[in-house]
């Protein structure tokens, strides 16, 4: 900012300087000064909201520079501490050292390439909703398969889902982590926004639990222990997602869960909920009174005869503008304000489904179930029929509480500690094998996701060009920064160098001649697997795959054991 | 469009047009540009053109003229909206980046020359 007075106190100067020599000039000067000098009037809205759609593109792209200069600068920095250490001569060095320069720029080149709906084959549709779809679709250059999530910029604009939308990208960009689904570029046109993601082939926790029923409680702690580490992970960030359900945790080909937001929904609408609340509780109060004893819910129903109206009602929800708000805090509901630990509590209406097989507030209506969440003290209970451990109905009424008393508040530890999970490696837990395997046959398989019907398969091919430079009209001035490249969907296979030095730089290991060697040898065992492989039909190369990226024994066992059932 | 006594034409001088029509074409033209894949090569080991630096120069060059445009024209304007942050930090690393590279001759800055010096001044 001082830069920026003291520019235009020099202009100023020089405006003065120019009035002394020009009469007619001066006139015009003046004249143009007192208009500006009247203020607001001048400047239209418009030219405001284009302004400050300028402001924030500037900001974007320069911070997004300072990153990249950064990211550059560690890896190159890393590559010399290893060089240095591991002793290599001086004439190998200056070799390395430009060979990491030349692979630096061709990343910088591919990073330029702008994505867009032409570089992808659009296949099978696996998710439907108010806001758009989400289908499976295949990169040209690579063949690789992602899941193409699109999202209309009219539906977010009119339902006031612009910060959710950001909100989603932002966190995917920049949580890289085991327990979330991975994005890899986000891009838009006139009428979308696309979010191009890793594709999870094992369908999500509903579909799971709409098979199983219920859940042991050694297969509902693999599962809840997983999600433990996905909301941490998040919350590191110091990202909510508020939204923690069934639907949005995602299951890989071999079993373990992602934490998504593949939920096309729009987050419960509850303004008439206080008033409804408040008749609740008189209600209450009211009962309470007259009969001189608290009344007691009926219990109409069994549990068998919830589970499989839940069931019935569970897939039309998940799909409609309304939502699900079985697993929503009570301080989100009641909108006051909410932290981290309102995703504990989604955690806990997650457990409780998968060992009762229905969520702990389950009514036929959406708005009972919000007023049951908000007066959880009087409808938490469990069924008689149900027979749960005394640590997992501990664990279930800590999570299913008040902000003050709820575990996990303090940080992910209080929960990793609590008994019922005792015996739990938190740091295997996804190198394990997974409680349940999808059926998975090939990469293009769908049978994990519900059948939808192809209204319009085409993706209608929207000029690139276009809307880049025109990202300042009113309509997308919300969605100015929504743009982004992971660094796997730039590098490909083809410079591994980056992809490992980024790697490494998440997993910092003592540089030594021993680890340098080894990483030489595994790259040249690398590339002969590789070559080896394009030799073997479609389908085992698959696993083979999986192989080359894992480096736990567990892992490799795990895998060979898929394999076998795989070929039986 | 104007900057200060200076006027520039479209299509080397032949064209007569505003401001808005002028920074239009040459935005449009400038993404043709960019976009040609025989100029900046997409592709893995695409050799540049040996000619890169002409369109690199003639494309900076342009865009020179729009800063003096909005320089001279609207900077109170850019003041009353709290942008000129904004605007001058764009400028100031456009000029040093033409200037290390000396892709923009000193005759073409002539129309905000004290604004150059100035940033440019060791």
């Amino acid at each position: 900012m001082d830069t920026a007075r003291a520019w235009l106190k020099k202009l100023k100067s020089k405006g003065k300087e120019k009035s002394s020599n020009k009469k007619e000039t001066s006139r015009g000067n003046v004249k143009e000064g007192s208009k500006t000098a009247g203020g607001e009037e001048a400047v239209s809205n418009v030219t405001k909201q284009k302004a400050a759609a300028a402001k924030q593109y500037i900001e974007n792209h320069y911070k997004k520079q300072v990153q990249s200069q950064q990211q550059r600068k560690e890896r190159r920095d890393m590559l010399e501490n290893k060089l240095a250490a591991a002793e290599v001569s001086e004439e190998e060095q200056k070799n390395l050292l430009k060979d990491l320069e030349k692979k630096e720029t061709e990343y910088m080149r591919r990073q330029r390439h702008k994505m867009g709906t032409d570089d992808f084959e659009p296949l099978t549709m696996i998710g439907k909703g108010a806001f758009g779809e989400v289908r499976i679709c295949r990169e040209k250059t690579t063949g690789n398969v992602y899941a193409m999530k699109k999202l209309k910029k009219s539906e977010m604009l009119r339902r006031g889902q612009v910060e959710h939308v950001k909100a989603e990208r932002n966190l995917l960009a920049e949580v890289d982590s085991n327990c979330i689904v991975k994005l890899y570029c986000s891009f838009q046109d006139e009428e979308y926004l696309y979010l191009i993601m890793e594709y999870l082939p094992g369908g999500d926790m509903m579909t799971l639990l709409m098979r199983k029923d219920t859940l042991t409680e050694d297969e509902a702690r693999f599962y809840v222990g997983e999600t433990v580490l996905a909301i941490e992970s998040i919350h590191k960030h110091n990202y909510i997602h508020r939204d923690i359900k069934p639907d949005n945790l995602l299951l890989d080909r071999s079993g373990h869960m992602k934490l998504s937001d593949f939920g096309l929904c729009k987050p419960l609408d509850c303004s008439i909920l206080q008033e409804k609340d408040f008749v609740v509780a008189h209600n209450l109060s009211g009962a309470l009174q007259s009969d001189g004893r608290p009344v007691a819910p009926r219990r109409t129903r069994s549990q068998m005869e919830q589970l499989q109206n839940w069931q019935r009602n569970r897939r039309m929800l998940a799909y409609s503008t309304v939502g699900t708000p079985d697993y929503i805090a009570p301080e989100v509901l009641l909108k006051k304000g909410y932290g981290m630990e309102c995703d504990w509590w989604s955690l806990g209406a997650i457990m409780y489904e998968m060992l009762v097989g229905f969520p702990p507030f389950y009514s036929d209506e959406p708005m009972t179930t919000c007023r049951k969440i908000v007066n959880w003290k009087n409808y938490l209970k469990f069924p008689d029929e149900v027979r749960l451990s005394p640590e997992a109905k501990d664990l279930i009424c800590r999570l299913l509480c008040n902000v003050e008393q709820r575990i996990g508040t303090k940080g992910a530890n209080e929960i990793k500690e609590h008994p019922w999970f005792s015996g739990v490696e938190w740091e295997k837990l996804y190198q394990m094998k997974a409680a349940f395997i999808p059926q998975v046959n090939d990469e293009l398989d769908t049978q994990n996701f519900e059948k939808f019907e192809e209204t319009d398969k085409q993706v209608p091919k929207t000029p690139k060009s276009g809307p880049w430079r025109k990202m300042l009209s009113s309509k997308d001035i919300n969605f100015v920064g929504y743009t982004y490249k992971n660094v796997e969907i730039v590098n490909h296979d083809q410079l591994p160098g980056i992809a490992e030095l980024k790697k490494k730089s998440t997993k910092p290991k003592r540089p030594s001649i021993k680890s340098l060697f080894e990483d030489e040898s595994a790259s040249s065992t690398t590339s002969h697997q590789g070559s080896f492989m394009k030799l073997l039909p479609t389908q085992i190369e698959v696993p083979e795959k999986e192989d080359k990226s894992s480096s736990s024994s567990e892992t490799l066992s795990s895998s060979t054991t898929r394999f076998d059932n795989a070929t039986s | 469009m104007k900057a200060g006594r200076y006027e520039y034409r479209w299509a080397d001088g032949t064209t007569m047009v505003s401001a808005p029509e002028y920074v239009e074409l040459l935005m449009n033209w400038i993404e043709t540009q960019i976009d040609n894949e025989h100029i900046f090569p997409k592709k893995t080991g695409e050799p540049f053109p040996p000619n890169f630096e002409d369109f690199v120069k003639r494309i900076l060059r342009k865009l020179f003229r729009v800063y003096a445009h909005i320089y001279h024209s609207h900077f109170p304007k850019i003041v009353t909206l709290n942008e000129q942050a904004h605007l001058n930090t764009c400028f100031h690393r456009y000029l040093l980046f033409v200037s290390e590279f000396q892709l923009v001759d000193k005759e073409e800055m002539v129309p905000i020359q004290k604004l150059v010096e100035t940033i440019l001044k060791p």
